[in-house]
């Protein structure tokens, strides 16, 4: 049997996390569920590393919670946990959707939301469906806890800002959607092989009658990093909930991303086609759950 | 090489493993459970399912001391005194077993949906079964076979599926006679009637 690592930490606490990951100085890597990361190891896509620190079992960490502003997820919160959340079912539509299509149910069992945005692949569905709710990160280290929106912990593909030396991402927050607020999200995929994303998209609209007045769109694999598209939003603010509007969106959305043509997944061009038939569809199904007039 | 501590099927195991290891490793090589199979070995075909403190996980991504302190199952432990698991035998029933390397995944993998709506007092729906097994893969049955030994495990009657067959008795190489074939003799008999051709039969 092949090691991959060598040491295995199950902290209790977010200190001993912490003080595991400072003592392996960098040669650690943080798993909630591993299902992301220790596959790709395993596939000689990443380097074997010295020890694992599992975020799963924090205490206190693994609930999904409300407070006055806020859904709050711990870092120990599986894909199924928030998959069936009645209240993220309701009040964060898209992540529910986003965090559903994950892997299989067996991996959905055991993976987390943080491994998935903590991990910043450019097609990191759940990250697409927290971004899109304009999400935040609590990053944890020695000196501190800090809120930073999601969009900004991206840095490369499978680079995130999160210092594997000494922090722990440790809760991920979202707004809720309220009256006038609605989100969507659909994936096209190959459902074989790895079943990873050919695009995934999502939206959040706050509509006032049949107008935009408040959009997110979050967008994937289109570059390196899971895309805030602010462009698209702003394409979007301040118009009709219509199609012809929508039909802006995208041709906003098509002008900022670079699509790929990848072996196994798909040419550049059926991406193209698929942001232009899927983005409408999933901005009209938020639009239509934020209640907008037609 | 650390101490992990688990319950087993029922049986408290203490011993002394690499912490390297995946679930899967423990259990086959170092209890030598090995009904549980390694498939793929990248979390893609659920055959290697096993249920963790009743939720099912692939055993082959599932780091052994993630389970510290668990409750595992595998299926070695569903049946009782040679008394097979009502998934066992449905599974026997509907002739959802064939070569069987995917089977212990999916009887796994359906004891989590069945015992969780149990637990929770819900009916256990095709759709739920069909959601559940998504991604167990069998190469063998078809899945007819195995979403309907579910749904009778689940306490449903379900008559076994016979998948359809050609007729009895039609040998290959002697096709059943074409009712629109060319009466001409000499002519293949399944041949169909070409009316408008010039190179068919003159009578067409």
């Amino acid at each position: 049997m092949v090691s991959y690592w060598k040491h295995y930490h199950t902290p209790e606490t977010v200190e001993e996390a912490i003080a595991a990951l400072r003592g392996y100085d960098g040669r650690a890597r943080v798993i909630g569920g591993g299902t992301d990361l220790l596959v790709e190891t395993r596939r000689g896509l990443r380097r074997p590393f010295e020890a694992i620190v599992d975020a799963s079992r924090i205490a206190g960490l693994n609930t999904i919670e409300r407070d006055p502003q806020h859904i709050v997820i711990g870092c120990g919160v599986t894909h199924t946990q928030i998959v069936n959340d009645p209240n993220i079912q309701r009040h964060g539509a898209c992540l529910s959707e986003s965090c559903g299509v994950i892997g299989g149910p067996q991996v959905r069992n055991a993976g987390t939301l943080a491994g998935n945005v903590a991990h910043a692949l450019p097609a990191g569905d759940g990250s697409i469906g927290l971004l899109a709710l304009a999400g935040e990160v609590e990053i944890t280290s020695t000196a501190g806890r800090r809120w930073v929106a999601a969009k900004d912990t991206f840095v490369g593909p499978g680079k995130s800002v999160i210092d594997r030396h000494r922090e722990v991402l440790t809760r991920l927050r979202f707004k809720p959607t309220g009256t006038g607020e609605g989100s969507a999200f659909h994936r096209v995929m190959r459902p074989q092989g790895l079943c990873l994303p050919i695009i995934s998209m999502a939206a959040r609209l706050t509509v006032d009658g049949d107008r935009i007045v408040a959009a997110n769109v979050s967008m994937g694999p289109v570059g390196p990093v899971p895309w805030f598209a602010e462009p698209v939003a702003q394409a979007l603010i301040g118009g009709p909930a219509t199609d012809a509007q929508y039909e802006k969106a995208v041709d906003v959305a098509l002008s900022n991303v670079t699509l790929r043509t990848s072996k196994y997944r798909a040419t550049e061009e059926y991406r193209r086609t698929m942001v232009r038939t899927y983005l409408p569809i999933i901005l009209a199904t938020a639009a239509e759950r934020a209640g907008a007039k037609r | 090489m650390s101490r992990l501590k688990m319950t087993v099927n029922g049986v408290a195991i203490d011993i002394d493993v690499p912490e390297s290891r995946y679930l899967s490793e423990v259990l086959r090589e170092d209890l030598r459970l090995t009904g549980t199979k390694i498939g793929c070995a990248e979390a893609e075909c659920g055959i290697c399912t096993v249920l963790v403190d009743g939720i099912a996980v692939v055993s082959c991504v599932f780091p052994a001391f993630k389970a510290q302190g668990a409750r595992v199952e595998t299926i070695e432990g569903l049946s009782n005194n040679g008394r097979l698991h009502a998934l066992q035998q449905a599974f026997l029933d509907h002739g959802a077993v064939q070569c069987g390397i995917c089977t212990p995944g999916l009887i796994m993998t359906a004891k989590g949906l069945l015992d969780t709506k149990n637990a929770a007092g819900e009916a256990v729906t095709e759709n739920d079964i069909r959601t559940a097994l998504k991604d167990s893969y069998c190469r063998c049955t078809g899945y007819q076979s195995v979403i309907n030994a579910v749904l009778q495990a689940s306490g449903e009657e379900v008559a076994p599926y016979i998948p359809e067959t050609g007729t009895p008795g039609t040998a290959v190489g002697k096709p059943r006679p074409n009712p629109n074939a060319c009466p001409m003799p000499g002519y293949f008999q399944s041949t169909p009637r070409l009316r408008s051709a010039s190179t068919a039969c003159t009578q067409c």
